[in-house]
């Protein structure tokens, strides 16, 4: 009995594992697409959303049935929740992967407003928060998702280094100001798709040890 | 026997293997355990998405092949037969050729500027200039060829002597002034010098960077007189060209290639110039800085002071 619900969790692991690689794969190809300005690497990313939103589906509905069939108590329970919360949280993720790429298909019509640097940096910073997140999955390792929450206060470090320099931009030359707002929502979006991977990371860490924790700027 | 001997073989070798069997790792090398940043013993008996952790990995382990994949921060290059995935971690190699299209990047930039100077100096001769000021004109054009001939030569860097020897900063002067004499004059503006020091380095080398410096002042300042100045303290000289204009904050990061101010938005370049002064700069020995004034920027260079090799003249308190 045991064996099979054993078969059943490691199931419901690897598909979350191929969902989490598939987000990766949108946000390191966001940051791709943006330093190379390539709107048909954008249009791929776009695409692939709708992958994404059917593996939620399918794995929410496995994880309902599992819970129901089997009566999951203790850690198998708490795993259960984990996943139908990650879920919620990489199905954004993923939107916010494809938002950049609307963006990046508008920015593509015309010349840069600059040298994009920190902004595909962000994106690169995030595929290696969701390969930690992965690995935390995959090897119930507690301090992958943990180093997870300190990855995030460099997103957010670096967002707030964009937006002030893109208000720079717009505050010198108004006719900056159009593209410095695609740009701006372009780092709001990466900065979103952080805190979804921190909030993953949370669950993860109540799975493993049956304690929420949460960063303590998030405490309310 | 034999098997035993294959498996100290894969143990030591330098590409990654990870072989699999109904689904599940049966084999990986210290290697593959690396590159994929997975613990040996936390993965073997394992389903094969454990060890992978990604869906293009796997879906490469299923159909067999071989395919370039980014993963962990790495690019890897990855084959795979029935059973087993063999890995070869290409980041280095992707970094090198990143690295060269940089390298060609600079070199564009590096012509760049004096070429467009060459070009004004052409296009004033073919309008016809008086007798001596088209002599003027091809002399300094026989002038730029050499120097951008020596650029050429300097390229295999490390194989050439070192270039530096004790001038006068003085020397540059003309030539850089006449050189930009053409966008000067559409700017209305000019160049006040006060540089009364010997420095060690390369002519060349100084000439170019003060070119860059020169141009950037040109582009980006809002003044119309840019001034260039040395000076001493203890350890060095230094050597700035100041512009007025609205102070800059960040100039580390301007520095690094690719990068350009908040006021470079409209004005084409290519984010490379300061990053090249910087490596100039460091060819001589000295550094190159970047620093707001009370109504403008600076942007220097500094060059060490060896005994025997520099006199100097201090007329100048070295900045703060």
């Amino acid at each position: 009995m045991r064996e099979i619900l054993d078969r059943e969790l490691n199931q419901l692991t690897e598909q979350t594992i191929r969902m989490i690689s598939l987000v990766r794969e949108m946000t390191e190809k966001s940051a791709r697409a943006l330093s190379e300005q390539d709107p048909q690497l954008a249009q791929e990313i776009i695409a692939q959303d709708a992958q994404v939103d059917a593996m939620e589906l399918e794995i929410e509905s496995r994880t309902i049935t599992l819970i129901a069939r089997q009566g999951l108590v203790a850690s198998d329970l708490r795993f259960a929740f984990t996943i139908i919360k990650a879920l919620t949280d990489l199905e954004r993720a993923a939107d916010y992967a494809a938002h950049v790429a609307e963006d990046v298909i508008v920015l593509a019509k015309e010349p840069p407003l600059k040298n994009y640097i920190t902004l595909p940096e962000i994106g690169r910073r995030l595929a290696l928060m969701l390969d930690l997140i992965s690995k935390a999955f995959a090897e119930r390792d507690i301090e992958a998702a943990k180093e997870v929450f300190r990855r995030d206060d460099e997103i957010d470090a670096l967002y707030e280094e964009v937006s002030r320099e893109l208000l720079t931009y717009m505050m010198e030359d108004p006719r900056t100001i159009s593209k410095a707002l695609t740009l701006g929502r372009v780092a709001r979006s990466y900065e979103r798709l952080g805190d979804h991977l921190e909030n993953i990371s949370e669950r993860i860490i109540y799975w493993l040890t049956g304690k929420m924790e949460k960063k303590p700027e998030d405490v309310y | 026997m034999l098997e035993a001997q294959l498996q100290s073989a894969w143990e030591a070798a330098r590409e990654g293997v990870l072989i699999h069997a109904d689904g599940r790792v049966v084999y990986i090398n210290p290697i593959a355990a690396r590159l994929l940043e997975v613990e040996r013993d936390k993965v073997l008996g394992r389903s094969l998405l454990m060890a992978l952790r990604d869906h293009k990995l796997e879906l490469v382990c299923r159909t067999g092949g071989e395919a370039t994949i980014e993963t962990r921060s790495r690019t890897l290059w990855v084959k795979a037969v029935p059973g087993i995935l063999l890995i070869w971690d290409k980041t280095e190699e992707t970094d090198r050729s990143e690295a060269l299209l940089e390298s060609s990047r600079i070199l564009a930039h590096e012509f760049r500027t004096p070429v467009a100077g060459m070009l004004s100096l052409l296009e004033a001769l073919q309008s016809g200039l008086p007798e001596a000021e088209a002599q003027e004109a091809l002399q300094m054009l026989y002038q730029e060829t050499l120097r951008l001939r020596r650029l050429v030569e300097d390229l295999p860097l490390d194989r050439r002597p070192s270039q530096n020897r004790t001038f006068a900063l003085e020397e540059l002067q003309s030539r850089l002034e006449r050189f930009l004499a053409p966008q000067l004059a559409q700017k209305s503006a000019w160049i006040r010098w006060q540089t009364p020091h010997t420095v060690w380095a390369s002519p060349d080398a100084v000439y170019q960077a003060l070119l860059n410096l020169l141009d950037n002042a040109l582009k980006y300042g809002t003044g119309q007189e840019i001034v260039v100045e040395s000076g001493q303290n203890s350890q060095e000289v230094w050597l700035e060209v100041r512009n007025q204009g609205q102070p800059l904050q960040d100039f580390e990061r301007l520095f690094r290639a690719g990068q350009r101010g908040v006021h470079a938005a409209n004005v084409r370049g290519t984010g490379l110039g300061l990053a090249l002064v910087r490596r100039l700069a460091a060819g001589w020995g000295g550094t190159a800085y970047g620093r707001a004034t009370e109504n403008g920027n600076a942007f220097g260079l500094t060059f060490p002071i060896y005994a025997n090799k520099t006199s100097s003249r201090p007329t100048t308190q070295a900045p703060a």
